[in-house]
């Protein structure tokens, strides 16, 4: 799945440890726990997030996402498990770790009083490096070299993420880790920075990790996905892994739709089918049967004009498999 | 290690751009150290003015004893405070701090790097209110006699070690406590109402020697103004200072180590 997603290949796997290094996920936890006295806020968590993609990490309000973040980012010691970020130990090699990452927790702040550039300034010299000398490119790069010189207490939240990303590029970052990246963004905000998200990605080969409530933005941002509810992550795979029904779900349009219901009602391969705006929606037992139900139509005499998965939102997908853990629960 | 150094020259420079570019904070610290000397040399002077045998001119000798002790014991104090409270927890006011965190960078450094930053600040404050108070005790002298040459740089190095040592007390509170308000609060009473009355209570015996006025009092040059003083030997003075310097500014970066981001 990964090497679909733009994981490296094999012939560029060399000897050398920096190539090896590039090589490791860029983030990997194994059985991550946070526990706040009783509480348990991430339960058992064990990811990984490929390198070069956007990941998105999905969850409620409340659902751990923020704590899993502080806990990779070194803000706070888990309970038990261990995490990886750019195949370094956290917290043990914290420092090492996140010169390699840009991170956005909860909302970006900044001295209000003082400009974008100034603000970059003070975070360009806390970082060191070259980072003073990344500062008119990441302006540009995020789009506010107009409004660089004003004071952030004048910016739009939308302009506060822009400068926090900017901030997080500072760094040249391998990783990004932004949370809540579109959190009351307007529609256009929201656009802006899925773009830039994408860019990111696709232009500039970076791993964006995103933790979000916004399961439509999570869907067209992202690459891959996990699905966290409750502490626990209940699905993590490709965005198209995750929408997909594993009950095989098929959506047929044919010439007599009729007919055709009455053929399918007599097949065993079919769980469930039912006629919906002149198309037909089943579930199949098995999800290879496709071909099988098509052959049999054509074979009866109905002519199908369309044959496809039914495709689901992962909001739909979502709500479908956080809904059946509470009536579990 | 000159990397480590150039990183370190940075982030004090970057500490003392956000401190120096709060403008209506500067010009509020500057005020409150001015602004008194103003105000009570423009009343000498009236006063002298309209009544030159019952009242002495505004400047002098005796009248610089008195700047002394503003800028020293009271409003310089007060904005050291203020600065130091400032540069302790500013960036948590901000919610910067977390974001100085996730850089990597220790801890430990980016309290130290406070230091330095808002020690610049309340020096160059105090230097300016110094200026206009010497100013002001030549100009307005009369025929009093005026402080040498040796005692008047004695007394700015003796300005910036009592606001150097309350600022760096500020900025170790407010990095304690994480809150501006409570630190400006606390450290405010203590320098304006609680200390001065400890250090006239001598009920207090030798316990007054561990008040940082009593002993930068002692060691205050120049002429006496009648301001309460506690006796000891330099040595234990400067043990209590060394004390006052060490002990709250080891507690502050202590919390912003242990501190949730």
């Amino acid at each position: 799945m990964w090497a679909a997603l733009g994981a490296p290949t094999l012939a560029c796997m060399q000897n050398t440890t920096a190539i090896q290094d590039h090589q490791r996920p860029a983030v990997e936890t194994v059985g991550l726990t946070k526990r706040f006295n009783e509480r348990t806020a991430v339960d058992d968590v064990s990811l990984v997030v490929p390198r070069g993609v956007a990941y998105g990490f999905l969850g409620h309000n409340g659902a751990g996402k923020t704590t899993l973040i502080r806990m990779l980012l070194g803000l706070t010691r888990s309970s038990a498990g261990s995490a990886k970020v750019l195949g370094l130990p956290v917290p043990a090699s914290r420092a090492e770790a996140l010169a390699r990452v840009g991170a956005i927790v909860e909302e970006p702040s900044f001295y209000p009083y003082l400009t974008g550039r100034e603000n970059l300034e003070i975070a360009a010299a806390i970082r060191g490096g070259g980072a003073r000398k990344r500062i008119d490119g990441v302006v540009r790069r995020v789009g506010l070299e107009k409004r660089a010189g004003d004071r952030v207490g004048t910016f739009s939240l939308g302009m506060r993420q822009r400068l926090g990303v900017a901030r997080c590029l500072l760094s040249d970052p391998e990783l990004l880790i932004l949370d809540e990246p579109m959190n009351g963004l307007d529609p256009a905000g929201m656009l802006d920075t899925r773009r830039m998200i994408r860019e990111l990605v696709e232009d500039e080969g970076r791993t964006v990790f995103i933790s979000s409530h916004l399961l439509d933005e999570v869907e067209k941002t992202c690459d891959v996905a996990a699905i966290i509810d409750r502490g626990r992550v209940i699905a993590q795979g490709s965005i198209d892994e995750l929408v997909a029904d594993r009950a095989a779900e098929l959506v047929i349009e044919c010439d007599d739709v009729e007919r055709a219901l009455v053929l399918l009602a007599q097949d065993h391969t079919v769980r469930e089918l039912r006629s919906e705006h002149g198309t037909l929606r089943m579930s199949l037992i098995a999800p290879d049967q496709a071909g099988a139900i098509n052959s049999r139509l054509v074979g009866a005499g109905v002519v199908v004009t369309r044959l496809e998965p039914a495709r689901r939102s992962l909001e739909e997908r979502f709500l479908e498999m956080t809904t059946r853990l509470e009536v579990a629960a | 290690m000159s990397v480590d150094l150039t990183v370190a020259r940075r982030m004090i420079w970057a500490e003392l751009l956000r401190l120096r570019k709060k403008r209506g904070f500067i010009a509020l610290v500057l005020v409150a150290v001015i602004a008194p000397i103003v105000i009570a040399t423009g009343y000498d002077v009236i006063q002298h003015a309209s009544n030159p045998a019952a009242h002495g001119p505004a400047g002098g000798l005796h009248n610089y004893g008195r700047l002394l002790d503003m800028l020293g014991i009271f409003m310089g104090p007060v904005a050291a405070v203020l600065i130091g409270a400032e540069a302790g927890a500013g960036d948590l006011a901000a919610g910067v701090f977390r974001d100085n965190v996730l850089t990597g960078r220790s801890r430990t450094a980016l309290f130290l790097a406070r230091v330095p930053a808002a020690i610049a600040v309340t020096v160059t404050v105090i230097a300016i209110g110094f200026v206009v108070g010497v100013a002001a005790t030549f100009a307005f002298a009369g025929g009093l006699p005026t402080p040498s040459a040796t005692v008047i740089l004695q007394s700015a190095a003796w300005l910036a070690l009592a606001n150097t040592v309350v600022c760096v007390v500020a900025i170790g509170a407010a990095s304690l406590t994480g809150s501006r308000p409570g630190t400006i609060t606390a450290l405010i009473g203590w320098e304006l109402v609680l200390s001065p009355l400890l250090v006239q209570s001598t009920t207090l015996g030798s316990m007054r020697h561990g008040l940082l006025d009593g002993v930068l009092l002692f060691l205050k040059p120049g002429p006496a103004t009648g301001a309460p003083t506690i006796t000891m030997s330099v040595a234990a003075a400067v043990v209590v200072v060394a004390a006052w310097m060490l002990v709250l500014p080891l507690l502050g970066a202590w919390r912003t180590r242990t501190r949730d981001a």
